[in-house]
């Protein structure tokens, strides 16, 4: 039955609904592109709404449970629905001293050296970090730099190499080689839009042996997402656990912090976290057109999607789904989520061959 | 020379004198000094005595209310030191708590930045650190971060907090310590956009009591009929009332002077503005003339230079509006304050508290539309004790030439009341949206923001899965962000820029560009005259090049509303009412060439029209009462468009909105209705729910109506009843007579009248 502001709700919402985050382009019209910080071509948003409307018939009638085999799961903070799936993943495994090789053999990594003064360093026998502990100028810093290794603080260390380096260096990433497979979050989530919006989908892998392990948090309805965030910071407080995203650094990772302070949910998450974006814009910038995932994933993999929807339409697909009930246009975005997180992951991997005997 | 000479010399002067209709001296006030209860900080007690200032009665008195955490609302006059009043205790509270922060808001940003400038000087002589910033629009990215996290008085303005709110986490620091939060210049929030700042307010309230701070808000206004009712309004709180002036004035000498006084001699306004504008620089007078228009301030400050040119003195006069690019208008600031400028003509864009330091006098050319602002302008001449002049220039329109009959009338004249409405449900159910954005809704504690028909909004936004409910509340799942959906107010945010041989000119919105940068509009810019070469409409361009052309342009505008679906009628004796939703179209066809006040041609122009859709309400009149009308021979059209006027003056009696919120249109045939019909619209994209309820309360608002015009004891219509200070025809065609007999039927005709 309406009630006494019935025609208000229906205002905001007919208002709100011609709002769209994201341009659509010509397809081929490169120019545009650079206009919009977010778009999709004219071919790919047909072809995704007639996605949807294929996906509504063919679903009619089906429950969630139905459509996308999983459990409901109980966290502390209320339910939500796990979608659980495993994969096959080769990843090199941990190496210390590979890594801490490859760092103490970088003395600009010490303040007050440059290119010129390693060369002159190494040439008057000093080869090592180590080696500078017997320096009189440079045994402070040498030895607290190797005391910074030896913690096992990798965020902190990926901190002291980025003074003295770029982000993306392959010494910031070879970090990760301090780690066990086992300590990878690979993390990868949908959103109902460009923040302080709810956070529908969070994807988890992990890696066991030589499977990754997907979990994949889903919200029913929008009072879940306390649970899913609750179930994917269960991952995150692990003692050793390492973050790896794919543009996490700007988008995952402050989106997720934003939603924890919406709900007052306290977490610190001060872990090491490995943007493979940075990463990969340094290994492969000259070889594709642009480094977005699916870009990465066609080119370096040979992968071809079908039936995938585009990122920036993941919050309409969600819309109709909590509108109407009808889990069909759920069951693309589970399964785009899904295959981003193993991309993401692969990637990692790949980024590990090209650089496992550098520098 | 002294503006009572000045004045003295004018009303001696055979070429000024016979349009001299009016002088009255506003009796001087001496000083007031008062005593705080307890010192101020020593270093601040120094600053004081440094700068030779005592404390008036009504700066302690805001002083040591601040003290005890009152909030007030200052009304006292421009140049009382208002901002003192609220900077001590601000200082104070930093000094003693090394925590607590504070928060002013300003309408625009080139106030904010001229109080940081004084905010810095307290602070640097003070020693006290408060690392004041402005953090607005124009702040750059890699500052922000740092005013974040460390600035302890933060300057800004409502449009930039109902963009921040949602980042609030990390405004964390600033928001827990958060002492005060100081509104300067709030007579501005009033009718939707204040109710909008109304709804903006208690969201940010409401977070402050998430952080644990509950600060104090102290409002600074122009003098308003209703001080406490609006504070209580804006904020949500109750407000002492700080209004008993206890600073020194002079005599002020306040001339109405009427070009049109005698019909054989009435010359154009602007050249009588701009002839004693220039009589009163020649005499060595500061003077800042206000114009009804950029375009008047610009023609106005030309004729100016011309003037003053044989002495010499072109230079020290300039134009000053909106649309100048920000360095242009500092300039100007301090060309006023300390430099070489003597007289500066303006739009209404210093109408505002900025320091131009002491003027002489003040020409107010065109009644500006409000009593608030006369009082504001004349306000701008004067310091201390000094003696000052304010010269109100008179349009022909009937609304000016009424004041310039009746002195007593103007001079009596109450100040406005700046009315806000804190239920209206299209304002509050979006400012509900963007709180649920910003921490989940929880109504039991969230009803003290946003009162008792929260429950009953969230359930419709609810079921229409805006908002969906959580352990921890309402949860906003709307798509796009629910500030961006959500305006402060209904200014366009699209900026043409004018552009002179690849430089910069200046901006404006696209309803101004069509209106004055049309192809062939002749622009004029500090003086110079520039012919528009083209538009690009798509790319916001307009390229202009210089001129030397001797005539001017003047747009012609049509305006039509479009009944695009009707939802609800009712009879009303002969006639009906409606309620539905139109479509307001408002088109520039063309543009007049005039040299002088005389026109040479026109020219059609083929511009896109701006359009708007939004709510009204419409009625017809009962026939017999047009066949009335008809058979005495008075004009049906002037009876409509005064029938228009006065029932859009009594709207805001039932309806709480700013009569500027609303819009009207009569015609003698419309063509939805066939029949001589009025429309009442809501001035925003979309509609905001004035109509609506006017609708419900027609009947009474067209009784109060009928009363008003018929109980006015003017003969042919004044401001009083059927005159609009916003009419966009010059109050042209009006016809009181017709408008009665119109009234009296519909009056009659209402059904729920008592009569």
């Amino acid at each position: 039955m309406p009630g006494p502001f019935d025609g208000i709700g229906r205002q905001w919402r007919d208002r709100l609904d011609q709002v769209r985050e994201y341009g659509i382009v010509r397809d081929g019209s490169v120019f545009r592109t650079g206009l919009c910080t977010s778009f999709v071509f004219r071919s790919e948003f047909e072809r995704a709404r007639a996605l949807e409307r294929e996906l509504v018939e063919a679903y009619r009638g089906v429950s969630l449970e139905d459509a996308l085999c999983g459990s409901e799961l109980d966290t502390g903070e209320g339910t939500c629905y796990l979608i659980e799936s495993h994969d096959a993943l080769e990843m090199r495994g941990q190496d210390r001293e590979a890594v801490k090789t490859a760092i103490l053999a970088d003395l600009t990594l010490i303040y007050g050296i440059g290119q010129q003064t390693q060369e002159r360093l190494k040439r008057r026998g000093y080869r090592t970090i180590a080696d500078l502990t017997r320096h009189p100028r440079y045994r402070k810093e040498a030895e607290r730099l190797l005391a910074q290794i030896e913690s096992g603080d990798t965020a902190g260390l990926m901190r002291w190499i980025g003074r003295w380096h770029p982000a993306s260096h392959p010494l910031v990433f070879l970090t990760c080689r301090f780690h066990a497979v086992e300590d990878f979050v690979f993390l990868d989530i949908e959103t109902l839009g460009l923040f302080s919006r709810p956070i529908i989908l969070f994807g988890v892998a992990r890696i066991s042996g030589r499977r990754i392990g997907v979990q994949q948090y889903l919200i029913r309805d929008i009072p879940e997402e306390q649970a899913a965030l609750a179930a994917t910071l269960a991952h995150l407080e692990g003692v050793d656990a390492a973050l790896v995203t794919f543009n996490g650094r700007a988008f995952d990772l402050p989106y997720v912090r934003e939603r924890l302070a919406y709900y007052g949910m306290p977490s610190r998450l001060a872990l090491p976290h490995f943007d493979v974006l940075h990463f990969s814009r340094r290994v492969w910038k000259e070889r594709f057109s642009d480094c977005r995932l699916v870009t990465l994933e066609r080119g370096l993999f040979g992968i071809e999607r079908s039936g995938d929807v585009p990122s920036q339409m993941v919050p309409e697909f969600y819309e109709a789904y909590l509108r109407s009930g009808n889990p069909g246009p759920l069951v693309p975005v589970v399964e785009h989520n899904r295959q981003d997180v193993i991309t993401l992951a692969r990637l990692f991997a790949r980024l590990m061959e090209e650089w496992h005997a550098c520098p | 020379m002294p503006a009572r000479e000045m004045i003295a010399h004018l009303s001696g002067s055979p070429r000024h004198r016979p349009y001299i209709v009016h002088i009255e001296a506003l009796p001087p006030r001496p000083p007031r000094y008062g005593t705080l209860l307890r010192p101020l900080p020593e270093a601040i007690e120094a600053y004081l005595a440094r700068k030779g200032i005592r404390l008036y009665t009504h700066q302690c008195e805001a002083v040591d209310r601040l003290r005890r955490n009152e909030d007030i609302i200052i009304t006292t006059s421009t140049a009382s030191g208002k901002t003192l009043a609220f900077n001590l205790p601000v200082f104070e509270r930093l000094f003693e708590d090394p925590a607590a922060t504070a928060l002013y808001l300003y309408p625009t940003k080139a106030l904010a930045n001229d109080q940081q400038k004084a905010i810095r000087e307290l602070e640097a002589f003070t020693g006290i650190d408060a690392g004041t910033a402005v953090y607005d629009g124009d702040t750059p990215q890699h500052r922000r971060a740092a005013i974040r996290e460390r600035a302890r008085l933060v300057i800004s303005n409502p449009y930039e907090m109902h963009q921040i709110l949602p980042w609030h986490p990390k405004w964390g620091r600033f928001l827990s310590g958060l002492s005060y939060i100081v509104i300067d210049e709030a007579h501005r929030y009033r009718g939707v956009f204040g109710s909008h700042i109304a709804g903006m307010i208690r969201r940010l309230r409401r977070i402050c009591g998430y952080y644990g701070s509950n600060p104090v808000f102290i409002l600074s206004t122009a003098t308003i009929a209703n001080p406490a009712e609006f504070a209580r309004r804006l904020t949500g709180r109750e407000a002492a009332w700080v209004g008993d002036d206890g600073s020194p004035h002079g005599t002020k000498h306040f001339v109405l002077y009427n070009p049109f006084a005698d019909r054989a001699e009435a010359r154009p306004a602007h050249l009588e503005t701009k002839d004693l504008f220039v009589a009163c620089v020649r005499q060595g007078c500061r003077t800042l003339c206000f114009t009804a228009s950029r375009r008047m301030a610009e023609v106005v400050a030309l004729g100016a230079k011309d003037g003053l040119r044989a002495a010499g003195r072109a230079d020290q006069v300039a134009a000053y509006r909106a649309g100048y690019l920000p360095q242009e208008r500092r300039a100007i600031e301090d060309g006023l304050k300390e430099g070489p400028l003597a007289g500066v003509v303006s739009t209404n864009a210093l109408e505002l508290g900025i320091d131009i330091g002491s003027l002489d006098g003040v020409i107010i050319s065109g009644y500006p539309g409000t009593m608030i602002s006369v009082w504001q302008q004349a306000g701008r001449a004067g310091r201390q004790a000094a003696e000052s002049f304010a010269i109100l220039v008179a349009f022909s329109n009937p609304l000016d030439q009424y004041f310039m009959r009746h002195p007593q009338a103007f001079f009596a004249r109450p100040h406005e009341h700046a009315v806000i409405d804190t239920e209206n449900p299209c304002i509050l159910s979006g400012h509900l949206l963007c709180a649920a954005a910003e921490l989940p809704l929880d109504p039991g504690r969230d009803a003290a923001y946003f009162g008792s028909d929260l429950l009953a909004m969230a359930d419709s936004l609810q079921a229409h899965h805006l908002i969906r409910k959580s352990t921890r509340g309402w949860v906003y799942a709307g798509r796009g962000r629910a500030v961006d959906a959500v305006r402060l107010d209904a200014l366009s945010s699209e900026t043409f820029r004018i552009v002179c041989n690849g430089r910069l000119l200046e901006t404006m919105d696209r309803r101004q560009a069509y209106r004055e940068a049309h192809p062939g509009a002749l622009l004029l810019h500090q003086g110079e005259t520039y012919a528009v070469a083209d538009m690009d409409p798509d790319q916001r361009i307009i390229r202009v090049k210089p001129t030397d052309a001797d005539y001017h342009t003047r747009p012609i505008t049509q305006v039509d509303v479009t009944v695009e679906g009707e939802r609800e009628q009712k009879e009303m004796g002969g006639g009906a009412i409606s309620l539905g939703d139109v479509l307001v179209s408002e088109r520039t066809v063309g543009y007049r060439i005039l040299k002088g006040s005389e026109s040479v041609g026109a020219e059609p122009l083929d511009l896109p029209p701006i359009l708007f859709r939004t709510t009204a309400l419409w009625f017809t009149v009962p026939e017999e009462a047009e066949c009335l009308v008809r058979s005495k021979g008075l004009d049906l059209a002037g009876g409509l468009h005064a029938v228009e006027h006065a029932a859009i003056a009594v709207m805001p009696f039932y309806v709480l909105c700013d009569r500027r919120d609303i819009g009207g249109l009569s015609a003698p045939c419309h063509p939805w209705t066939g029949r001589p019909t009025i429309f009442v619209y809501d001035g925003y994209e979309g509609g905001i729910g004035l109509s609506g309820k006017a609708y419900d309360l027609l009947p009474a608002i067209l009784c109060m109506t009928h009363d008003l015009v018929g109980g006015c004891p003017c003969e042919a219509g004044c401001p009083a009843c059927i005159h609009s200070p916003k009419c966009g025809n010059n109050n042209q065609p009006l016809d009181k007579a017709a408008a009665f007999i119109l009234l009296d039927a519909l009056a009659r005709a209402c059904p729920h009248s008592d009569r």
